[in-house]
């Protein structure tokens, strides 16, 4: 196997007395697209709280790029490249579109194609019309646009996606995931969450499922589709 | 009034209101950004004037003074934020206000200490001295037009960083989610850090050029402050632009009162106005269409709620309150057998002050309503009695519109007036304040208090800033407080009587719904309660206590002053509840007499005490979380 971008070994993690993540593992390896999957209050946006290091953890490893990242501050793990679009946007309201954009842009690696404001309004083509608006004006579709442009301007090597499409009007949640396929043919690696199981199982390659804060089940998606009675046990409601 | 004077004056107002906005522009960013209450900062204020003083005495130069007094406080500023306030970030506003009122003792006593009590007088720059015609008939001090031109460029200066650079909109988005600012890759702490210093650095700007124009001298900060304060309020927390007008309005205002008004109304003028604004529009004049994240923060976790504990803990508390009782009853046999009549006096103010302190805890522990400016409550039922004393000494009427009293010295009619001059002013003054919430709540009833203080000390019959002499005791049927034992009795009588009252109205069905408001009002809203009105009641019925304490205070000490009214007072009494631990009643008793005794014997030892007080305090709100009744208690009784 490929050496992986981010490796989570067997993380545990708390809110204060209430223990989440008991034994998290996953991989994401460079390029891949991983699903994380599992009912609400299994752990999957802990998991990102942790790796994105807006939650301290208790035990266990995060590797990125072959570094362990457990202890790392927050703006150091942005800048060494995990790009966040989280749970309920939090874009910033009384800030406009291009500032949303251009507020925290940055091309630390050097990269020779980095992302710019016009290969974001490219990508998101609503998001132009929109770049004198503030924050706050946008409907939920075009603040999610918004979400995934800023992470991307920062010129993540991985992204992560918490929710992205939670509550978009399908026409919209549809622009969201050709742009995640587009991403990943360029050969981004991204992490995601989402309830779209049919996206996810055709765009991603392997999924974690995660169940009580522990990993329980890890398989691209093909082996997942071959075992239907995953769906009923981790899954369903 | 002639059209030069008239401009003048405008240009004078001009040049406060920019003062002013140096102030209050580094205070709101930090507001808004880091969600911070810095009653600090007007010390860097002091700092600068100081600094660039001594700088210029000694270098003769007002350049090298300018620089080395920004650098200075900028310097400080750095090391309040590494120091306390980088603790307090995530902490209540609560605990943010008496680390920094802590930081202002210090401050102070510290300047004191350095250049002595005497106030210092800077030199106008000899390149800035002289004047300017403006127009025919109209000659304007070169300084005075240099200090507008210097905060109208760091104005426009400021509003382009802000508005216009990749720092400003950092600033800004910081100002509504930090911890997204963070996941981007940007060194909030850092961030934070440079905002505090530049804001001090600011502040020591107005605080140089006011060198020249008024007196430098320790406390200095805190009269400023609390015009920057209402700066904040009325032009919204986190605003600049609103920061900006705002301080220009209150410097005109202020300035132009000075001239029209009749003196009384002059010197509250400004506090008239913010009260005006508050009940149009309680977030501020120019609160951003999506504010930042200033909300009341819950100071639940200092609130110990004693009948959360358990059975045994609750009957240790009950002999434990049984026995302080029974000693304080002991106090004036005590002080008698050791012929010591200083133990009664001081015990007689620790009583009188836990009235005033579970006044405060009714509504800042219990209703999660930290007034900032109780003092006032207290104040009015102590000038209340001396005034109606004072009308019978003169023998002058006291004409209350249509209502005309003889004045009396009975206390029988005196103190149910003064205690309800004391609710209708709590009435009054909630009314406005609670239609805003936790910060500005905070702010404007500072604000309240402030006003009261400067109208009693504006000289008027009533002694003006040398107070009010009483000249004996109120009068009862059959009982002589004449015997100060018998006023420590009754004194001692009325406590135990308002804790009882308070200890029943708490674990009420009204008790129970002011403190689910304290915890989350727009849910009890939903369940179809005017928590409006509960607050508001809540507010009055501690404004009664209070005005209890203003009444035994007045009698206790025969003198009534302005200082009764300060928010210096006002303070002491929030230290003194956070002493004994909020939400406990019985604390109120525990934290006045810690307060008081530690004062006394931290006085009898240096007069700089506190330079010692202050470090305490801040090292005591950072560690103990609960007050000394809650540490007492031990773990267990938080909600």
């Amino acid at each position: 196997m490929m050496e992986s971008l981010l490796r989570l070994e067997a993380v545990q993690a708390s809110y204060g007395q209430s223990r989440i993540l008991f034994d998290v593992s996953l991989t994401v390896g460079p390029g891949e697209m991983v699903g994380l999957l599992g009912r609400n209050g299994m752990g999957k946006t802990t998991t990102v709280r942790a790796v994105t290091g807006q939650l301290p953890t208790l035990g266990g490893d995060i590797i990125f790029k072959g570094r362990s990242i457990r202890s790392t501050p927050s703006h150091l793990l942005g800048r060494m490249g995990i790009g966040l679009v989280p749970e309920g946007r939090r874009i910033f309201p009384n800030l406009t579109v291009r500032e949303n954009l251009v507020a925290a842009a940055a091309n630390r690696s050097g990269r020779p194609d980095p992302w710019t404001l016009e290969r974001v309004l490219a990508l998101f083509p609503r998001l132009g019309e929109r770049l004198g608006n503030w924050g706050s004006q946008l409907s939920g579709g075009e603040q999610q646009m918004l979400a995934v442009g800023r992470a991307l301007m920062i010129n993540p090597d991985l992204l992560i996606l918490d929710e992205a499409t939670e509550g978009l009007a399908p026409i919209v949640r549809d622009v969201i995931w050709s742009a995640l396929r587009q991403l990943k043919s360029e050969g981004l690696s991204i992490l995601v969450i989402d309830r779209n199981l049919r996206q996810m199982m055709e765009v991603g390659d392997r999924h974690h499922i995660i169940e009580k804060g522990r990993t329980v089940w890890s398989g691209p998606s093909q082996a997942f589709l071959s075992e239907p009675s995953l769906k009923g046990r981790y899954l369903s409601v | 009034m002639t059209l030069p004077l008239l401009i003048e004056q405008m240009l004078n107002g001009l040049q406060s209101g920019v003062m002013l906005f140096l102030i209050a522009s580094g205070l709101t960013l930090v507001l808004g950004i880091m969600n911070f209450v810095n009653l600090a900062h007007g010390s860097f204020y002091m700092i600068g004037a100081f600094t660039a003083v001594s700088l210029q005495l000694w270098t003769g130069s007002f350049v090298v003074a300018a620089v080395g007094a920004c650098v200075c406080a900028a310097v400080a500023g750095l090391a309040v934020e590494y120091v306390c306030a980088r603790r307090l970030y995530a902490r209540s506003h609560l605990d943010q206000v008496l680390v920094t009122f802590g930081l202002i003792y210090l401050f102070n006593e510290s300047m004191r200490l350095i250049f002595g009590p005497q106030p210092l007088a800077s030199p106008i720059p000899p390149l800035l001295n002289g004047s300017v015609t403006l127009l025919p008939g109209l000659q304007y001090p070169l300084f005075r037009l240099t200090v507008i031109g210097v905060g109208l460029v760091v104005a426009a200066g400021m509003s382009f960083v802000v508005m216009r650079t990749r720092l400003g909109m950092l600033i800004r988005a910081g100002a509504s989610d930090r911890g997204m600012i963070a996941v981007l890759g940007v060194n909030i702490t850092w961030l934070y850090s440079l905002v505090f210093a530049f804001g001090a650095a600011l502040a020591a700007l107005a605080g140089l050029m006011s060198g020249p124009l008024y007196s430098v001298n320790v406390g200095m900060g805190e009269n400023i402050l609390i015009m920057a304060l209402v700066v904040i309020v009325v032009g919204g927390i986190g605003s600049l632009k609103g920061a900006f007008y705002a301080a220009i309005v209150i410097g005109l205002i202020d300035t132009l009162g000075r001239l029209f008004l009749p003196s009384a109304i002059a010197t509250i003028a400004i506090y008239i106005f913010m009260a005006g604004v508050l009940f149009v529009r309680p977030q501020g004049l120019f609160a951003a269409s999506a504010p930042p994240q200033v909300e009341a923060r819950d100071n639940g976790n200092r609130v110990t709620i004693l009948w959360s504990l358990s059975k045994s803990r609750q009957r240790v508390t009950a002999s434990v309150v049984g026995l302080c009782m029974i000693a304080l009853a002991l106090v004036p046999t005590l002080s008698a057998w050791l012929d010591d009549p200083f133990l009664l006096r001081l015990f007689l103010r620790i009583v009188i002050f836990a009235l005033m302190v579970l006044s405060l805890d009714l509504v800042a522990g219990f209703g999660g309503l930290v007034s900032f400016g109780h003092a006032a409550f207290v104040g009015t039922g102590a000038y209340a009695v001396a005034i109606l004393g004072w009308h019978l000494d003169h023998g002058e009427p006291l004409a209350l519109g249509p209502i005309v009293l003889a004045g009396t010295h009975d206390a029988l009619v005196a103190w149910p007036l003064a205690i309800a001059s004391a609710a209708a002013m709590a009435l009054a003054i909630g009314a406005i304040a609670l239609r805003t919430s936790g910060l500005y709540f905070i702010m404007s009833t500072l604000a309240f208090a402030q006003m009261l203080f400067y109208l009693a000390s504006t000289p008027s019959i009533y002694g003006g800033e040398d107070g009010l002499q009483i000249s004996q005791r109120s009068t009862l049927p059959f009982i002589d407080l004449g015997n100060r034992p018998t006023l420590y009795y009754l004194a001692l009588g009325l406590l135990a009587l308002c804790l009882l009252l308070c200890w029943r109205l708490v674990n009420s069905r009204f008790g129970m719904i002011v403190q689910a408001c304290r915890q989350n009002e727009r849910r009890v809203r939903a369940l179809g309660v005017r928590t409006y009105l509960y607050k508001l009641l809540l507010f009055v019925i501690s404004g009664v206590i209070a005005g209890v304490a203003g009444v035994l205070l007045a009698n206790a000490e025969l003198l009534v002053s302005p200082a009764d009214l300060s928010w210096t007072r006002s303070g002491s009494i929030l230290i003194m509840a956070i002493f004994g631990g909020l939400g406990t009643l019985f604390g109120s008793v525990v934290g006045a007499g810690t307060y008081l005794m530690l004062e006394f014997s931290l006085s009898e030892w240096t007069q700089h005490w506190q330079i010692v007080f202050g470090p305490m305090l801040i090292v005591f709100v950072l560690l103990a979380r609960r007050g000394l009744f809650g540490l007492v208690l031990g773990r267990g009784g938080s909600t």
